[in-house]
Order: structure tokens, then sequence, then C-alpha cells
């Protein structure tokens, strides 16, 4: 296996933790996901171009954003060049990354950079001290391996389901309060606080904003009001 | 859907080549350019932002009619989005449990709706 999973059983346990540690945000995951395979199939896309979307695409933003777009007929680069801004949130995701995998050969660099979503982000930032950086690798890429599986099986199960289903903001809002769970337990502590309030205070102000710039303004906004917030160098 | 197999299936290539440049963004660039102290720090509060901005918008969207409507309170306490996150956010607090807080959030929510309905 391309991770030398077998003969290095310090990383092989660093897989197996990484998965273990991403598990309670797979309830979220799994409910975007069924979500995301309902609404593709409810605005009439085929089965192999909606299989595309969640295998090749890979990222639940895009095919949202694009969806509604596809609906309304629009022109393909034009729905590329929304998904593009919609995106803009993973480049602050890759800068996160940045530090851990920058070392890597290039293939694995890019394989993993591609999987790597918001749960597996979230729990890098939380252990980025932790062990030598083949093991922070396995980690993340054993949280990454458990997420694709739970959205893409979910995704799956969603296309399967989506003429047994009603599709209505009803059954949208509860992937909402799924991924909404995933943060509660990230609000800790003053930097946390922070860059909550900030985020949430932008993001309703760019509300009306197009292409959900304001989501990323928010990100923006949530990481300055953390980096204003955190204690100086010598005591973090 | 007015789209050939050909534009279908450019869109979902061009879709990938958005989702690999922007997750390997930084990664790509000189190691000069990639964040190092206490900005590196600060994004690793970037997933939180980036989930509350998602949801946040979402959760409250009901309120603006809540306020508006002849009876301003009943209205909020039986909102179905606001009330059920606020339930989630108490019940994870209380349990430490993220999927008793989803739980706890999604049956208010379904609860509430037909008390609307």
């Amino acid at each position: 296996m391309w991770l030398g999973l077998n003969r290095h059983p310090a990383r092989r346990a660093a897989f197996l933790a990484g998965a273990r540690a991403v598990s309670p945000s797979l309830p979220a995951m799994a409910a975007w996901g069924l979500v995301t395979g309902v609404a593709m199939m409810k605005l009439g896309l085929e089965l192999g171009p909606a299989l595309g979307m969640i295998f090749i695409v890979y990222s639940g933003t895009s095919q949202l954003t694009v969806l509604p777009l596809m609906a309304a007929s629009t022109a393909v680069l034009t729905m590329v060049a929304a998904a593009t801004l919609a995106s803009l949130r993973f480049v602050v995701y890759s800068a996160v990354l940045s530090r851990h995998l920058s070392r890597l050969a290039l293939p694995l660099r890019l394989g993993t950079a591609f999987i790597t979503i918001d749960p597996a982000v979230a729990l890098l930032t939380q252990r980025q001290r932790e062990g030598r950086l083949v093991q922070r690798v396995a980690l993340l890429n054993g949280a990454n391996a458990i997420t694709a599986a739970t959205w893409c099986g979910s995704s799956v199960l969603g296309i399967a389901l989506a003429a047994v289903l009603p599709m209505g903001a009803e059954l949208a809002y509860i992937g909402v309060l799924a991924l909404f769970a995933i943060t509660v337990p990230m609000l800790i502590g003053r930097p946390a606080w922070a860059a909550a309030a900030a985020s949430i205070a932008v993001t309703l102000l760019g509300a009306d904003w197009p292409h959900r710039l304001g989501t990323f303004a928010a990100v923006l906004a949530g990481v300055a009001a953390a980096l204003l917030a955190s204690p100086g160098r010598h005591r973090a | 859907m007015p789209y050939s197999p050909l534009e279908i299936w450019s869109l979902i290539a061009l879709l990938a080549v958005v989702t690999l440049v922007a997750r390997s963004f930084f990664l790509v660039l000189p190691r000069r350019w990639q964040p190092r102290g206490r900005v590196e720090q600060a994004l690793r509060y970037a997933p939180l932002a980036a989930l509350l901005a998602i949801t946040v918008p979402e959760i409250v969207q009901q309120l603006p009619a809540t306020l508006h409507s002849p009876a301003p309170v009943w209205s909020m306490a039986t909102d179905p989005r606001l009330m059920s996150a606020l339930l989630l956010v108490a019940v994870t607090r209380l349990t430490r449990q993220t999927l008793w807080g989803l739980a706890a959030g999604t049956a208010a929510y379904l609860a509430l709706l037909h008390v609307a309905a």
C-alpha cells in the first residue's frame, strides 16, 4: 500500500488513530452526503454524472454550488467560476496543510490535499504538535479515508433513496444541523470564540454577496480575529 | 437539463481541477510563501470559521420574518431552525457527545416542524 502501513506499525497506529479521532464528525458527513446525493437526482442529473460528481469532483461545496445553476441552464465556465469562488476556504486549508505535507513527494502531496476536507483539517489542527511528521500524515490520511468512505457511501445512498425520500428544505436543513454540530466541540478558548464571533458577524453581513464570497470573507475574518486574540509567541 | 454529455463531463473534469487546485494551493507554492509563526497558529481556527460561516446563515434564516410577526417571542420559541440549533449546542455541551447533540437537535427540528405546520 502506498503509505507502507504494513511495514510501519507506528504509522499504522496513527492511521487508525486518525480514523477513530474523526469518527464523531461522521454522522454529519453522512447527513450532508445523503442530502447532496438526493439533491443531485432531484435536480435531474443522470446516474453516471451524479457518480462522477461524487467520486471525481469530491467536493460537496462545488456540487451544491453548481446544482441550482445547472437547473437554470448556466454556461459551463460560469459554473466553474462560481465553484472556484465557493471553494476558496480550501485555499486557506491548504495553508494549514503546508507545514505537514510540503516535504512529501508531489503525487502523495497532491493526492492527500485532494481528499482532505473539513473534519480532517480540524483534527490536524488539534494534533499538529504530536508525533513525527510521517505519523501526522498517516493520522491525516486515516481521517481522510474514513471521511471519504462515509461521504461517498452516503452520497450513493442518497442517489438510491432519491425516489422515495422527500426532498425539501426540511431534509437539507438536517445536513446543515449536522455540519453545525461539528463546530460545537471546537469552541474552546479565547481565540476560538473570537474566530467564531468574527466569522458569524461577517457571514451575516455578507449573506447577499454573490458566489459565497461572504463565506470566504468570514473565514479570513475568523482567522484574523483568532490571531488578534491569541497570546504572544512566548506563551503560545 | 439542456447539457450534452460532453458538456456534463467537461464540467465534472473542470470541477475536479478546481477541487485539486484549491486544496493544494499553498502546497505547490515555494516554501517561503507558506505561512509560519503566529499566522500559522491562527489558521487552526479556519475550519471553525468556515463551518460557522456556512451554517449560521441557514440557522437564522427565519429570524427576520420571526421578529416582524405579530407574536415575535412565540414565533422565536417555535422557530424549528433556531431552536433545534440552540438545543444541539446545549445537549452537546452537557453530554460532551456530538452525536447526542445532533440527535436532540434533529428530533427538536422535526417536532417543531409539526408544531408550525
